[in-house]
C-alpha cells in the first residue's frame, strides 16, 4: 500500500509539473539546457505588462544584422579594433532564425525566451562554453531583447564529476525580466542609429535593447555603401602609389643621364688643355711670342684644369 | 559587413557549435573535439573518536571525490550519430598513515572507460561508469564535495560521503544502457550491468543485473524541480543450493528556488547492503542457511538543505540514514547515521575551498572537522 501511495505520488508530480512544459511552446532545443521557445509574458514592475504587439513578420536576416550590430564598447574602439559582440554570431543566427518563426506565432501575451551558449576562445586555442538567456518580444514596432543571465562558464567541477556518471548537469540560469535589471549585463555598447537602451524612470537599463529594425537596415546598408566606397579609394591610392613610383624612378635615370652628361664633358676639356699646350710651346719655337708671354699663357691654360 | 546566408547546412552548423554540453576547455583534432579535464583535492580532517576507549585522530585525506584526469573525445555529427569516448583515471592524493616509505597503497583508480552514440533514438552507452541506481542521490548530495563520513580514519582511498548513511554506492560498473531523448523534461535510462556476486560462499549470477532510471526536470520562474525513481534487480543462486534476489527502489526530488535548494532522497530494498549491493559493513546482505536464503531488508534516506548566499558561497544541512534489519550471523544492526555541516565556497571558475563538520554514528561513532579543497581545470 505505501509503495502504491509513492508510485501515484510521483506520478501526480510529474503530471502536475509537466503543465509547466505543455505550456511553454518549444521553438528549438538542444540538450539539457539550451532552448529557445514561447513562454507566457512575465510581470513589469509596475504590475501591469502591456500586451506585445504579436504576431508580427520579420525577416531573419533583418534581426541577424541588427543584432550583431549590438557591440560591447571598450577603449580598442578608438583604434579601429574588433569589439566583443553582445551576441556571438553562431547565437545571433540561431535567435534570428527561432525569433523569426516565434514572433508570426506568438500571441499578445507571449515572450520568447532562449538559453544559449556560444564559445570563448581562451588560451592556447582552446574553446570554453560561455551561457546566456534573454527574453525577446515585439512592441510598438520594436524588436525589444533583455539579456538576463551573460558570460557564465558553467560549474566546470560539476559538469567534470556529473560526467563520470554519465550524467549532464541542468542549469537553470536566471531569465531575463522586465522588472529587474540583469546583474550580469551592465557593459556599455557602443551607440548605433536604432538601438537604444530602454529608460525606467532616470534609470537607463543596460541589459534592455529596443531595436527599429527599418533604421537599423539603414544603417547596415550605409555601412555596405561605405566598405564600397573604401574600396574604390583604396584602387586610387594604390594607383597614385603606383604613378609615383614611376616617376621617382624616371627622375633618378634623368639625374644619372646627366651625371654622365658631365662626366663626358670633363673629359673632352682636359683633351683641349693638352692641345692648347702644344700650340703654346709652338708658336714660342718659331719665336711667334717671347718667353714671358710664353709663361704667362702657359699659366692661365694650367688654371683651368 | 559580411551577407547573411541562410540555408538549411549553415543553421545546422550554427546550431551544432551552440551545443555546448560543457564548459570544459575543448581542442578540435580534425573534425573532433577533444577535451582533457581534471581535479585534485584533499582535505585535513580532526576527527574525534566518539567511542569509549577510543583515541582522537589527526589525517589528511581526500574525500568523496579521487582526484580526477578525464580525456574525452567527440566525434562530428555524421549521418545523424554523434560519438563519445572518455576514460578517466583517478589517482589518490592521500596515503594510509600506517604506509612504509616505500609509498605503498596510492592507487589508481581506472574509473571510468565507456563510449556512447547519441542520435534521435537517444543514447546507448558501452562501458564502465557511474551506475543508475541511487546516481541522483549521490550527484544531488552536498558531500559528494566534501567529506562525509568516514569507513575508518587511518587509510587511504576515498571516504565515504554518504554511502552507507543515505543511499548505497552507485558503484562503477561494466554496463550497457539506453538513455531516451529529452521528452519535455522527462527521461529514462535502463541497462544490464554485470552482476555482483558475493565473496563469501560459492555463488553464480547467469543472468545480468538490470538498472533503472526515471527522472523528470523542469524550472519555474525564479527556480526549478526534479524527481526521479529508479530501481535495481538481481538473482544469484548458490552452489549448495537457494539463491537471492537482490532488488531496490529509490525515489527522490530536489526544488531550487531563490538560492535555496531542498533535497529528499529515500531507497527500500532487499539484499542490496548498506553500501553496496550484497555488502555492507557489519555482513552480509543475506543469510542462507542449507538451501534457503533469506534476504536482509535495506532501507534509508537523506534529506538536505542548502543555501546559496552570493553566487559562490553554499551553505547546507543535511541528515541521513541507512538501514539493514539482520545481518548473517542474525543480528540486527544500528541504523548508520551521519549528520552534516558544510560551506562550499567557489573562489574562482578552478577552485574551490570546503570546510565540513560530520557526525557519524553506527558502524563508526565520530565526529570530525574537515578543511579542504579543490583545484580544476
Amino acid at each position: 500500500m505505501i509503495v502504491a501511495t509513492r508510485y501515484l505520488i510521483l506520478v501526480l508530480l510529474m503530471f502536475v509539473f509537466s503543465f509547466q512544459s505543455f505550456a511553454d511552446e518549444v521553438l528549438w532545443i538542444s540538450g539539457e539546457n539550451l532552448f529557445i521557445k514561447l513562454t507566457e509574458q512575465d510581470k513589469s514592475k509596475s504590475g501591469k505588462t502591456p500586451p506585445n504587439s504579436h504576431p508580427v513578420e520579420l525577416e531573419q536576416k533583418d534581426i541577424a544584422e541588427a543584432i550583431e550590430l549590438i557591440k560591447i564598447w571598450s577603449k580598442d574602439y578608438y583604434e579601429g579594433k574588433d569589439l566583443d559582440r553582445v551576441f556571438p554570431i553562431n547565437i545571433s543566427r540561431l535567435i534570428a532564425e527561432h525569433i523569426a518563426k516565434g514572433l508570426k506565432e506568438a500571441r499578445p501575451n507571449q515572450d520568447i525566451i532562449y538559453t544559449l551558449a556560444g564559445k570563448k576562445v581562451v588560451s592556447l586555442g582552446a574553446q570554453e562554453a560561455r551561457y546566456q538567456t534573454g527574453r525577446v518580444f515585439y512592441l510598438d514596432g520594436k524588436l525589444n531583447i533583455i539579456i538576463g543571465e551573460y558570460d557564465h562558464p558553467g560549474d566546470k567541477l560539476k559538469e567534470m564529476v556529473y560526467a563520470g556518471g554519465n550524467e549532464k548537469v541542468h542549469y537553470h540560469f536566471p531569465m531575463a525580466k522586465r522588472a529587474k535589471a540583469s546583474k550580469k549585463f551592465k557593459d556599455n555598447v557602443v551607440k548605433v542609429d536604432g538601438i537604444e537602451n530602454v529608460k525606467i524612470g532616470k534609470k537607463t537599463r543596460k541589459d534592455w535593447f529596443t531595436i527599429d529594425i527599418e533604421k537599423t537596415k539603414r544603417v547596415i546598408a550605409k555601412s555596405r555603401d561605405n566598405e564600397k566606397l573604401s574600396d574604390d579609394e583604396l584602387k586610387k591610392s594604390l594607383e597614385d602609389a603606383r604613378l609615383a613610383k614611376e616617376r621617382r624612378e624616371m627622375r633618378l635615370e634623368m639625374a644619372r643621364i646627366r651625371q654622365e652628361m658631365k662626366q663626358n664633358k670633363n673629359a673632352t676639356g682636359d683633351k683641349s688643355v693638352e692641345d692648347r699646350l702644344q700650340n703654346l710651346k709652338s708658336l714660342k719655337e718659331k719665336g711667334l711670342i717671347s718667353d714671358s708671354e710664353y709663361e704667362i699663357k702657359r699659366t692661365e691654360i694650367l688654371n683651368d684644369i | 559587413m559580411t551577407q547573411f546566408k541562410k540555408s538549411k547546412l549553415a543553421t545546422a552548423v550554427l546550431a551544432a557549435s551552440v551545443c555546448a554540453p560543457a564548459s570544459a576547455a575543448t581542442w578540435s583534432a580534425g573534425d573532433w573535439e577533444v577535451s582533457y579535464t581534471g581535479t585534485i583535492n584533499l582535505f585535513a580532517n580532526m576527527i574525534n573518536n566518539d567511542v569509549a576507549g577510543g583515541l582522537d585522530s589527526f589525517h589528511m585525506n581526500e574525500g568523496l571525490l579521487p582526484a580526477f584526469h578525464t580525456m574525452k573525445a567527440v566525434s562530428p555529427a555524421t549521418n545523424g550519430l554523434t560519438g563519445t569516448a572518455q576514460i578517466s583515471f583517478a589517482p589518490d592524493s592521500s596515503r594510509a598513515k600506517t604506509d612504509d616509505q616505500a609509498k605503498n597503497g596510492n592507487q589508481i583508480d581506472m574509473r571510468e572507460v565507456f563510449f556512447a552514440v547519441d542520435g534521435s533514438f537517444g543514447t546507448i552507452s558501452i562501458g564502465t561508469t557511474l551506475s543508475l541506481f541511487q546516481r541522483q542521490a549521490i550527484l544531488n548530495d552536498m558531500t559528494l564535495f566534501g567529506v562525509g563520513a568516514f569507513s575508518g580514519t587511518e587509510g587511504s582511498g576515498t571516504t565515504l560521503g554518504r554511502i552507507g548513511y543515505g543511499y548505497t554506492y552507485p558503484e562503477f560498473n561494466s554496463r550497457m544502457t539506453w538513455k531516451s531523448p529529452d521528452m519535455s523534461g522527462f527521461g529514462i535510462e535502463v541497462g544490464i550491468f554485470d552482476p555482483d556476486e558475493n565473496t563469501a560462499g560459492s555463488f553464480e549470477t547467469d543472468t545480468p543485473q538490470f538498472q533503472m532510471e526515471a527522472s523528470y526536470s523542469t524550472s519555474f520562474d525564479g527556480g526549478s524541480v526534479m524527481v526521479w525513481a529508479g530501481g535495481l534487480h538481481q538473482e544469484m543462486e548458490r552452489t549448495a543450493g537457494g539463491e537471492v534476489t537482490s532488488v531496490g527502489f529509490n525515489l527522490g526530488a530536489k526544488v531550487s528556488a531563490g538560492g535555496l535548494s531542498l533535497v529528499g532522497s529515500w531507497f527500500d530494498g532487499e539484499a542490496i547492503g548498506t553500501i553496496r549491493t550484497l555488502d555492507s559493513f557489519s555482513g552480509n546482505a543475506f543469510t542462507c542457511s542449507g538451501a534457503n536464503c533469506t534476504e536482509a531488508d535495506n532501507d534509508g534516506y537523506y534529506i538536505q538543505a542548502m543555501y546559496n548566499m552570493n553566487g559562490a558561497t553554499n551553505v547546507g544541512l543535511s541528515y541521513g540514514e541507512s538501514n539493514q534489519d539482520v545481518d548473517s550471523a542474525g543480528n540486527t544492526l544500528d541504523s548508520n547515521e551521519l549528520t552534516t555541516v558544510g560551506v562550499y565556497h567557489d573562489v574562482n571558475s578552478w577552485l574551490k575551498l570546503v570546510a565540513e563538520y560530520n557526525m557519524q554514528s553506527g558502524a563508526q561513532e565520530n565526529d570530525h572537522l574537515s578543511l579542504g579543497g579543490f583545484i580544476f581545470w
